[in-house]
């Protein structure tokens, strides 16, 4: 049954992919800007351009163009990078892997900074404790990730140099660039955690658990968080494209090794096929993690059942 | 065993092994097998930042000066720059042109190979040029080598250019050319080459993980005096303000490009020092000569008189531009200071455009990159309000670089250029390229990058014969009568010179930062 819903649901997706591809691949190209010019640079004469544009396959109708995407795609194939002639998926590959890593760690920092906070606001309502995780709240969703990132590496880098600045390798790069992108997604979370717990903590079964004589730490942790737990995982669901789209930042900022800054890259390249490339594999991310979000629904609540 | 015993004689004998250790040293410094400084060790790992990624180091398809400079220390060169813009043998030992200019001679090194152990010779280089003039293979700047026609065997180390006509700049081309092996590129597959480089410059390319490095080993068999750097790391860091962080923190030896407050506080630093030479790329706010109000060359000269371009170096760029006081910049053969300044001067800029009749409320159309150059958007606003100041309403919009390119190369008919930012550098040192190369009616858009549609004929004749005589003095008046037409013309504001920077810690010696743009780390050492 669950086996069932799953992969009704990877099956749907396939319109919703397909749609994207479309969209994208004329949008792209009704865009100005033109590849062959990009890799001939600002010195090239038109001849050279057009020269470029040929080799490329870029001169021939639109629609030919399109038909020989979808050819490849059928068969997984997401083209060549126009700018190093490597196949899209090789470049995507060693990159997904990184932006992934920095997107779960920054969710599970988020969650752990996150949900404490809000249940703290939840238990205290209205008094200056609340106030402080809302105000740090507000202050994490409005900083830019750009000015952020540097801060923290001013501090934490280059004044106390506890963490490295930027690059990957062992675990103490990913630390400043999960936090980083963290932040906006703490503040959704903390927020979203009071409201839910502030809702459930004024059931009649909280009440009943109370008059029973549970330890009150018993009740906020045992009953009360874990049926909040719905909405926190909603939320993080829809704020996980969000956050995907926050890696392109700070990926640039951290030189962080990931899809985001080969997107940037991309777009200002005008490297069509890798940015259809990568666009698909973030919707393709998002769609997982949300039909993720949905099974772990099951697990939340006895009642939710598919199939 | 000593053939001697007794203290006095071993006194003498202690003498005369100090003498013969310091008479040995002495011969050793001046045959120069010791380096100079005794005290400068070698470098094991060199960490460079740099800004992009290259999309190719395969020098035919090299359009940027970053891929450039990693690919001359893998291939190598013909020839060299000195510090002062000189043209040194390097991979070539001699060269010269006929009387008529149309033939140009150039005698190869011998005894050096590529990393595939062929041979660098004359069927190597002829064979280089002809992939250069073979339509099939991807050259952008194929340009660049002018009208060469054919290349001729003389010797096995001797080569002929025939050229159709006569070209002086193909002379600083021996210093843009590279070595290609003759073996690897027959037959031409780009894609393989791409991957296996087969060069016969001081280093390897050993790893290049996209995104992230580009590691760069010693070449054990290079033909030239041995690198002591062993290995270079160039790191990928998009950020310029995190490349900086990163050589605060230790993180990176050398950072290219950093901003300009970052250089003033680097070097006040004592543990930071900026090599900052003036590059070849100047800045200008090129103007529609053929369109608009741009059209009155007066309009021109007044919005040149308008602009502050000291106070634009100085507190947008901190001062470590240079205002332009000629249309090439100072470090281009050719250059030559103009004896009338466009200096800041609002009212001599009112009182031109009151001449020329421009409307009160006239408005002019004003389009920037962002981040192409440096400071580029905020270089445009300034210039936007002086503008004002003299009653001169400009609308400004930016757009990002290929936008931009497409805007900057329509045709005559179909542009929308009124007022546009540019930089324009030159790879190599001749004001052939500043002149004919941009402002000549024969480059205009779609043959080339004219965009000011700036048309002299007076001005196109004197750049041509200053590219097709070869005698320099000539060559230099020609440049001086046709630059001072440029700049009295005006079809561009002309802003500023910008330094190419490189920032690396101060226990370094030995690097070398010259105007194009180039970083060669080569012969670092460290103290």
């Amino acid at each position: 049954m669950m086996i069932r819903y799953f992969f009704g649901r990877l099956i749907s997706t396939i319109p919703v992919l397909f749609g994207i591809t479309l969209f994208l691949f004329f949008m792209l190209r009704a865009l100005p800007g033109d590849p062959a010019q990009v890799i001939a640079g600002e010195m090239a004469t038109e001849q050279e351009v057009e020269i470029i544009r040929h080799q490329l396959g870029l001169d021939q109708p639109v629609i030919i163009q399109y038909q020989i995407f979808m050819t490849r795609l059928i068969q997984l194939d997401l083209g060549t990078s126009i700018r190093t002639q490597n196949p899209v998926t090789e470049e995507i590959r060693p990159r997904l892997a990184n932006t992934v890593l920095l997107a779960l760690v920054a969710t599970v920092i988020a969650c752990l900074l996150g949900i404490p906070a809000g249940i703290i606001a939840a238990v205290r309502p209205y008094t200056w404790m609340d106030n402080i995780v809302t105000i740090l709240a507000l202050f994490g969703m409005s900083m830019p990730a750009f000015w952020l990132g540097l801060m923290l590496i001013v501090i934490f880098s280059v004044n106390w140099q506890l963490l490295p600045v930027g690059g990957s390798g062992g675990i103490e790069y990913i630390v400043l660039p999960a936090i980083t992108l963290a932040a906006m997604l703490i503040a959704s979370i903390a927020r979203n955690t009071r409201s839910s717990m502030m809702e459930t903590m004024s059931q009649d079964y909280i009440t009943t658990a109370r008059a029973k004589g549970v330890v009150e730490n018993t009740i906020i942790i045992r009953h009360a968080l874990k049926n909040s737990f719905i909405p926190i995982i909603t939320v993080i669901g829809l704020q996980f494209g969000a956050l995907l789209g926050g890696t392109v930042l700070t990926e640039t900022v951290f030189a962080w090794p990931g899809m985001g800054r080969l997107l940037v890259s991309s777009i200002l390249g005008r490297d069509y096929p890798m940015i259809q490339g990568i666009i698909l594999v973030f919707a393709l991310l998002f769609v997982l993690t949300n039909i993720l979000v949905d099974l772990i629904y099951v697990f939340l609540d006895p009642k939710v059942r598919y199939g | 065993m000593l053939p001697f015993s007794g203290t006095k004689n071993r006194t003498a004998l202690l003498k005369r092994r100090w003498l013969s250790l310091l008479v040995g040293f002495a011969l050793l410094f001046g045959m120069g097998i010791i380096p100079g400084s005794v005290w400068a060790k070698d470098i094991k790992v060199l960490r460079i930042g740099i800004g992009i990624d290259p999309d190719t180091l395969l020098p035919t398809e090299i359009t940027t000066a970053i891929p450039y400079n990693i690919a001359k220390l893998i291939y190598g060169a013909l020839a060299k720059y000195t510090d002062d813009g000189e043209m040194v043998p390097n991979l070539a030992t001699a060269w010269s042109f006929s009387p008529d200019g149309k033939t140009f001679t150039v005698q190869l090194r011998k005894g050096v190979k590529f990393t595939d152990g062929s041979d660098f010779n004359a069927h190597s280089h002829k064979n280089y040029l002809e992939l250069i003039m073979n339509p099939k293979v991807r050259v952008p700047l194929r340009f660049l080598f002018g009208p060469v026609v054919s290349v001729d065997i003389v010797d096995d180390y001797t080569v002929r250019y025939n050229l159709k006509n006569a070209y002086a700049p193909l002379e600083q081309m021996l210093a843009v050319s590279s070595a290609m092996s003759l073996k690897a590129t027959t037959p031409w597959d780009a894609d393989k080459l791409r991957k296996h480089h087969v060069g016969a410059g001081p280093y390897k390319l050993t790893e290049w993980v996209r995104g992230e490095r580009i590691v760069l080993e010693r070449n054990e068999n290079y033909w030239g005096e041995r690198p002591t750097v062993d290995k270079i790391i160039y790191m990928i860091i998009p950020e310029s303000a995190t490349r900086v962080a990163m050589l605060r923190a230790g993180q990176l030896d050398v950072a290219y490009s950093p901003s300009p407050p970052d250089i003033k506080s680097l070097e006040a630093s004592p543990d930071f020092k900026v090599a900052r030479p003036l590059s070849t790329r100047m800045i200008f706010m090129g103007m529609n000569t053929q369109k608009g109000y741009t059209k009155d060359k007066r309009i021109r000269q007044a919005l040149n008189y308008a602009v502050d371009k000291q106070a634009i170096c100085d507190r947008i760029l901190f001062g470590v531009a240079k205002p332009l006081d000629a249309p090439v910049p100072p470090s281009l053969f050719g250059y030559s200071k103009m004896p009338n300044q466009y200096d800041y001067n609002p009212d001599k800029a009112r009182a031109l455009l009151k001449e020329a009749g421009f409307p009160e409320g006239g408005e002019i159309k004003m389009i920037t990159p962002n981040g192409r150059y440096t400071y580029d958007k905020q270089i445009a606003e300034t210039i936007q309000a002086y503008l004002q100041e003299v009653g001169v309403k400009t609308t400004l919009r930016t757009y990002d670089w290929p936008t931009y390119m497409g805007m900057t190369t329509r045709p005559l008919d179909k542009t929308e250029l009124e007022l546009y930012l540019i930089g324009w550098g030159a790879p190599y040192y001749d004001a052939d390229f500043m002149t004919f190369m941009y402002f000549s009616s024969y480059v205009q858009p779609p043959r080339g990058l004219g965009s000011t549609f700036y048309s002299n004929p007076e001005f196109d004749k004197t750049t041509y014969m200053a590219r097709s005589i070869v005698d320099k003095d000539k060559r230099k008046a020609l440049y001086q009568k046709a630059t001072q037409m440029l700049w009295d013309d005006a079809p561009a504001i002309w802003l500023h010179v910008e330094p190419f920077s490189v920032a690396f810690a101060s226990k370094y010696q030995g690097i070398r930062v010259l105007p194009h743009e180039m970083c060669f780390p080569q012969y670092m050492t460290v103290k």
